[in-house]
């Protein structure tokens, strides 16, 4: 018997046993479904996040102690102001460079106060970042030059005291017991795998301007926490890290034979991100796909009644010329069938749920063509997985005893 | 046509060994019209499916049509029940699910015949047994007389050696058994070898040729004196 016969039969029958048919096809769908949603979701979310690093991209860097270098209780080296100049010089042609030095404030107007975290930076900061301004301007190389206390606000921290992002411009808050003249206010931050620890209530001010309110007696005099750079050429990246860590090395040599400063790239978190998105999505596929072979289970169970049904049709088959293989043929071609029908609207509701979840999330909407391959490869694998054991239960009957099976 | 061998068949039954056949030796040539008859649990019904190539048998040796099919295994046997055994049951056993003509047809479809060939033959088959009208009927649709006409036209499709029918009659009321008879009785007139299977000796005297069996011994063989004849009526369809 030929594929194309075989094809002809199974369909009669699927036909003939329409709801059972649907039933068992119940499984595959639901299977397949979430199998595509699920891979589509993680394609889509890394997508989105993807976006949002490229925004900053993965240019940038930052310098910081390698906290983990130092035994316990042994006093970590920090960078000082020159270092900060030092290295400003070094890669003023290549790259964009920053402090960021943090201090948290209680911060008020007129007699209101909130709690702010205020960062220290220079004018590269938010360009390095990308991020983008609600209202005003941000800090500019005058500011510094000319020593104005000038601060950038947060979004909640200007509607906490002004109300709007616009009525925040020009008026003065106050913290570290001075006056600070409000230039700019933030737009709401986006989550990035990348990022600098800053919120919505993030006050920038310039890096001297909070360097000179701070008290460093009790660390012997300004240190600095955190240097960010971005390369403007990603080829120089690894010449610039290499620059920071040669002058470090060689100013503050090492403790116990390790760094006392490390340079973190963004590109390794970006790496890192990925990692955790492709075991996430991994876990949560093996979790759906467990249905699948539930659904395979189903199809199972329903051949194996289809071949005890239809012992006495076998017997005829056979009687009439039918071998081994045509009888295992037809079972198996009717089970794949079933599995690819299920399987195929199983494809069709996982598109579905996928571009309800875009919509939902506002996610750019990727169909995961991979994922839609699959979903009819493991159909058709399905089919002849769990179709195999009854297809080759009714090759094997005797036609003498099919035959007279009532 | 036909050379059976001292023939025995065996069933093991969990420890015991039932014999069926215990020994036949049988001839039958091209054209006969042989009747097999015998009580149940003779031996005729197993006698009848090693002639028909659906079981094997245990000791002697089976020849049909020139082919030794005694040491055949299952694949070889389906090759040779297709190509030259027409079955004619008493339950018809028609595939309820499909019309007459792909009924007719399935023989052909197991032995790779194309398709417009195939349906040109059933349908050839089907105007033979008058039902050419109602080769798009299932089953269902079909009286009991039509139903193994249409069966007689599947056992026909593939030229097979010899005409296997078992009990063809026994499902049928006697006016509609003697119009398939006559059929039958047409059939070996036009040339074709005919094995009976029955236990009724009406039918069996439509044969030419009878075999009694009893107890899985042949223990009567001898040509039909007073033939009953059927003539071929004009089909009720």
């Amino acid at each position: 018997m030929n594929v194309t016969e075989g094809f002809r039969e199974s369909w009669d029958m699927i036909r003939h046993n329409r709801l059972r048919t649907i039933l068992t096809m119940l499984g595959m769908n639901i299977g397949v479904a979430s199998v595509i949603a699920v891979m589509a979701t993680g394609l889509m979310g890394r997508g989105a996040i993807m976006k949002g690093i490229e925004n900053i991209g993965s240019s940038l860097l930052w310098v910081q102690a390698a906290k983990d270098s130092y035994p316990t209780g042994r006093d970590i080296t920090y960078m000082k102001p020159e270092d900060l100049s030092t290295l400003a010089s070094i890669v003023q042609d290549t790259a964009w460079i920053s402090p960021n030095l943090r201090a948290n404030y209680p911060m008020g107007y007129r007699g209101d106060q909130e709690i702010s975290a205020v960062y220290g930076v220079w004018p590269a900061y938010q360009r390095m970042w990308g991020r983008a301004l609600q209202a005003g301007r941000s800090i500019s190389q005058d500011d510094v030059d000319q020593r104005r206390r000038v601060v950038v606000l947060g979004m909640n921290t200007a509607r906490a005291f002004f109300q709007t992002e616009d009525a925040a411009l020009g008026n003065s808050v106050s913290f570290a017991g001075k006056d600070f003249t409000v230039i700019g206010v933030m737009a709401k931050k986006e989550r990035s795998p990348v990022d600098d620890g800053s919120d919505d209530d993030t006050a920038y001010v310039p890096y001297e301007i909070l360097s000179d309110v701070t008290s460093w007696d009790q660390y012997g005099g300004p240190r600095i926490m955190r240097i960010y750079l971005k390369v403007h050429d990603m080829a120089d990246l690894d010449y610039v890290s290499g620059r920071i860590d040669q002058y470090l090395g060689h100013k503050y040599g090492t403790v116990e034979g390790k760094p006392r400063f490390v340079v973190k790239k963004a590109e390794d978190s970006i790496q890192t991100t990925n990692k955790v998105f492709d075991i996430i999505t991994t876990v949560i596929t093996l979790i759906a796909g467990i249905s699948l072979v539930v659904g395979g289970i189903g199809i199972m169970n329903i051949m194996l009644i289809t071949v005890t049904e239809r012992t006495r049709e076998i017997g005829i088959r056979k009687a009439l010329g039918a071998k081994r293989r045509d009888i295992l043929a037809q079972f198996l071609i009717e089970s794949i069938i079933i599995c690819l029908i299920g399987g195929g609207i199983g494809i069709l509701f996982g598109i579905g749920i996928t571009a309800i979840i875009s919509v939902a999330q506002r996610w750019e909407y990727l169909l995961p063509w991979a994922a839609i391959l699959l979903g009819l490869g493991v159909s058709i694998g399905i089919g002849l997985f769990f179709g195999i054991y009854p297809a080759l239960k009714a090759a094997r009957l005797d036609p003498v005893v099919a035959l007279t099976k009532e | 046509m036909i050379q059976l061998e001292s023939i025995t068949k065996v069933y093991h039954m969990g420890k015991l060994d039932v014999p069926a056949l215990r020994g036949v030796t049988l001839r039958v040539e091209e054209h006969e019209f042989v009747a097999i008859m015998g009580p149940s649990g003779s031996g005729k019904s197993t006698l009848m499916n090693i002639i028909g190539c659906l079981d094997r048998l245990s000791e002697g040796s089976y020849v049909l049509d020139g082919i030794d099919v005694s040491r055949m295994v299952d694949n070889d046997l389906a090759e040779v029940r297709n190509r030259k055994i027409g079955f004619v049951f008493q339950t018809f056993n028609l595939l309820p699910r499909m019309t007459s003509l792909r009924n007719v047809e399935l023989p052909l479809v197991y032995s790779s015949v194309p398709k417009r060939e195939r349906r040109d033959r059933a349908m050839t088959a089907l105007k033979q047994v008058g039902l050419e009208n109602r080769a798009l009927h299932r089953p269902n649709e079909l009286s009991g007389g039509q139903r193994q006409r249409v069966a007689i036209a599947r056992a026909l499709i593939n030229r097979p050696a010899i005409l296997l029918a078992d009990e063809p009659t026994g499902n049928l009321d006697s006016k509609t058994g003697e119009e398939i008879m006559a059929t039958i009785q047409d059939l070996n007139d036009h040339g074709a070898t005919i094995i009976l299977v029955t236990h009724e000796p009406d039918i069996a005297a439509c044969a030419r040729r009878i075999v009694a069996i009893r107890d899985g011994l042949v223990t009567r063989d001898e040509p039909v004196v007073q033939r009953t004849l059927h003539s071929v009526g004009g089909f009720e369809s």
